[in-house]
């Protein structure tokens, strides 16, 4: 009896540890970018493109080669990272693709200026004769879903969304964060306790969950004459994928591990989330028909696993791109107009 | 998984993305324009807002303007056959006054600024502005026209005092608007004869027209209004934010938009 009342007062505290990080990092996550791109406005300030796009052609002569030379080190370090199972390096390398998304909160009309210089990364996907940037629009479905019925009702959930998620996202990732130093502690070879219960990853499905609102409120973002807003579905698409193929290196190497307790914990609890068991069917055939197994084991097969579903969902994007959808002037005008709002609004 | 495969699969997703990509970038040719021009004579027609003189009751009504204003006329072109990749040039001349052209260049979508500004020679005179667009040997032309009164600016200072208390509220709760309290303002007046009880003024940032009007009045009904559009890409405002009261020192809040600017 006093062990389990002590017990529930732990886990009382831990969950009240984890809200006020989560709503310190909430903030932190909005705050953050305005006050670092005021201060990187000083050195990269705002260019009209249209009234002076000579400016603006000799920042990108500097800027392009920049942009694609860390590319491609990110590049390497993700792939290096799953191909040899130094997840470290591919943590790294996907949170530094996804940085520059911050870049969009930062109001600007050529998109280097102030914080926007972060995307110098995306440079590659953000050329003016092709935008690459919407081939992941797909990711917007469960975004799209949510909103328009509330719309339909006259009501505006666009920014309150962005807002859940980040703070659901980042109060999953403390909780998951806090529950492994005490399984860790408790000197646990498998932490299967409290929110490890309900998913296999929760640092990471909390990461994805964050930084899908961050990607929300990118492309909400509208920007100054001159400036464009192709949002950032593309390097959130990415880093996700890369998050789950981490996710599945290290199933792979607890399994080597502790191999039977570890398989009796994956029956337990979800890999992310628990779907309908006709929705995982679907989400993992490229699997199965790719590697004729259930789950890729070795690092080639994760590259491979990757390679095909990042193909197969840029495929189902290029529907939005190729039907020029959202029409008007993209996301951050979706689904359009409700009387007496004037759009989405940060209010910080 | 041996190499060959692994090739295969990479080959085969590279592949289809580079493709995609492809397609994206260089989409299939639709042809010439039906009438067989270049793209870069392609017909277009010009648009020019506000539509001055009005014709009521059989008699042409032109809108008032007194010498030193900035009268802004806002101009847009509409492609007659396909969309063009060459930009429409934009001129205008207006005896009487001074033109200022801003942003003379323009794609359908866009928003050109024609700016007269009468001369005090002019007071009781009609202006008539001829704004012309030009893209390679096709051409468009609009002639509109403005009557000049006599009468000078006395609401500027009040109207720069009522436009710095929305500056500092917007550049707090409205930081996505790039409006800052150093965004630098030009103001005009506009419709300078005829309105007593309600004043306008209008506003112009790089990036913003400000259109304020406020309520001659005591309080409780000494409102001001504000809308904004955004030069050169919007034709009516998107924003509009109200104080009820400016001796109360209500805080502004954000109301219905207005459908077209005011000239």
């Amino acid at each position: 009896m006093e062990l389990t009342r002590s017990r529930t007062g732990l886990l009382a505290g831990i969950s009240l540890l984890a809200v006020v990080f989560t709503v310190a990092l909430t903030f932190a996550t909005l705050q953050l970018p305005v006050i670092l791109g005021a201060w990187l406005s000083k050195y990269f300030p705002d260019i009209h493109p249209i009234m002076e796009p000579e400016r603006v052609a000799e920042f990108m002569t500097v800027a392009r080669p920049i942009g694609y030379a860390c590319l491609a080190v990110i590049a390497i370090l993700i792939v290096a990272g799953i191909v040899t199972g130094k997840r470290k390096l591919s943590i790294f390398g996907s949170f530094a693709f996804f940085l520059p998304t911050f870049g969009y909160f930062f109001a600007s009309m050529f998109f280097l200026a102030g914080l926007g210089i972060l995307r110098v990364l995306f440079i590659p996907f953000w050329d003016p004769s092709v935008n690459l940037m919407n081939f992941g629009d797909i990711s917007y479905l469960p975004y799209m879903a949510l909103v328009y019925p509330f719309w339909l009702g006259g009501v505006d959930i666009r920014e309150a969304l962005a807002w859940i998620a980040i703070g659901v996202g980042l109060f999953i990732f403390v909780l998951g964060t806090i529950t492994w130093f005490y399984g860790k502690a408790q000197k646990r070879k498998t932490v299967d306790f409290w929110i490890y219960r309900y998913t296999r990853h929760p640092q990471y499905l909390g990461f994805i969950i964050w930084s899908y609102g961050v990607t929300l409120f990118a492309a909400q973002q509208p920007v100054p004459m001159g400036g464009s807003n192709p949002g950032a579905s593309l390097p959130w698409l990415l880093t996700s994928l890369v998050i789950i193929c981490i996710a599945l290196t290290e199933e792979n190497e607890m399994r080597k591990e502790d191999n039977e307790a570890y398989l009796q914990y994956m029956v337990r609890a979800p890999f992310m989330f628990r779907i309908p068991k006709f929705v995982s069917a679907v989400a993992t055939l490229p699997t199965k028909l790719v590697l004729k197994k259930n789950r890729p084991e070795t690092g080639k097969e994760l590259v491979a696993t990757f390679a095909v579903y990042a193909t197969l969902l840029v495929l189902l994007s290029s529907l939005f791109v190729f039907l020029g959808w959202p029409p008007g002037i993209g996301w951050s005008d979706w689904p359009g107009f409700i009387p007496g709002i004037p759009g989405p609004i940060m209010n910080l | 998984m041996s190499n060959k495969r692994l090739a295969a699969i990479l080959g085969g997703c590279i592949a289809v993305i580079v493709a995609l990509v492809a397609v994206a970038a260089f989409p299939p040719a639709s042809g010439e324009p039906a009438d067989g021009e270049p793209d870069g004579n392609s017909a277009f027609h010009i648009n020019v807002i506000p539509e001055t003189p009005q014709e009521i009751d059989g008699v042409d009504v032109y809108k008032l303007s007194i010498p030193g204003q900035r009268f802004v006329f806002l101009v847009t072109i509409t492609d007659e056959a396909q969309e063009s990749e060459l930009p429409v040039h934009i001129s205008a001349t207006a005896p009487g006054g001074e033109v200022v052209i801003y942003y003379e260049d323009i794609f359908e979508g866009e928003v050109a600024e024609v700016v007269v500004i009468p001369a005090p020679a002019s007071i009781g005179q009609i202006i008539e502005v001829t704004i012309t667009g030009t893209r390679g040997t096709a051409t468009d032309e609009e002639v509109v026209g403005f009557e000049v009164a006599e009468g000078e600016d006395d609401r500027q200072e009040y109207a720069e005092m009522l436009l710095d208390r929305f500056v500092s509220w917007l550049a707090v709760n409205h930081p996505e608007l790039g409006i800052t309290e150093d965004t630098e303002w030009n103001g005009t007046t506009v419709s300078p004869v005829s309105w007593l009880v309600v004043s306008h003024y209008l506003f112009f940032s790089e990036d913003w027209e400000v259109h304020m009007e406020w309520h001659i009045m005591i309080p409780p009904y000494d409102w001001v209004k504000i809308d904004l559009r955004h030069r050169f890409d919007e034709l009516a405002p998107s924003y509009a934010f109200e104080i009820s009261s400016v001796d109360a020192t209500s805080e502004p809040v954000a109301i219905e938009v207005p459908e077209t600017v005011w000239r």
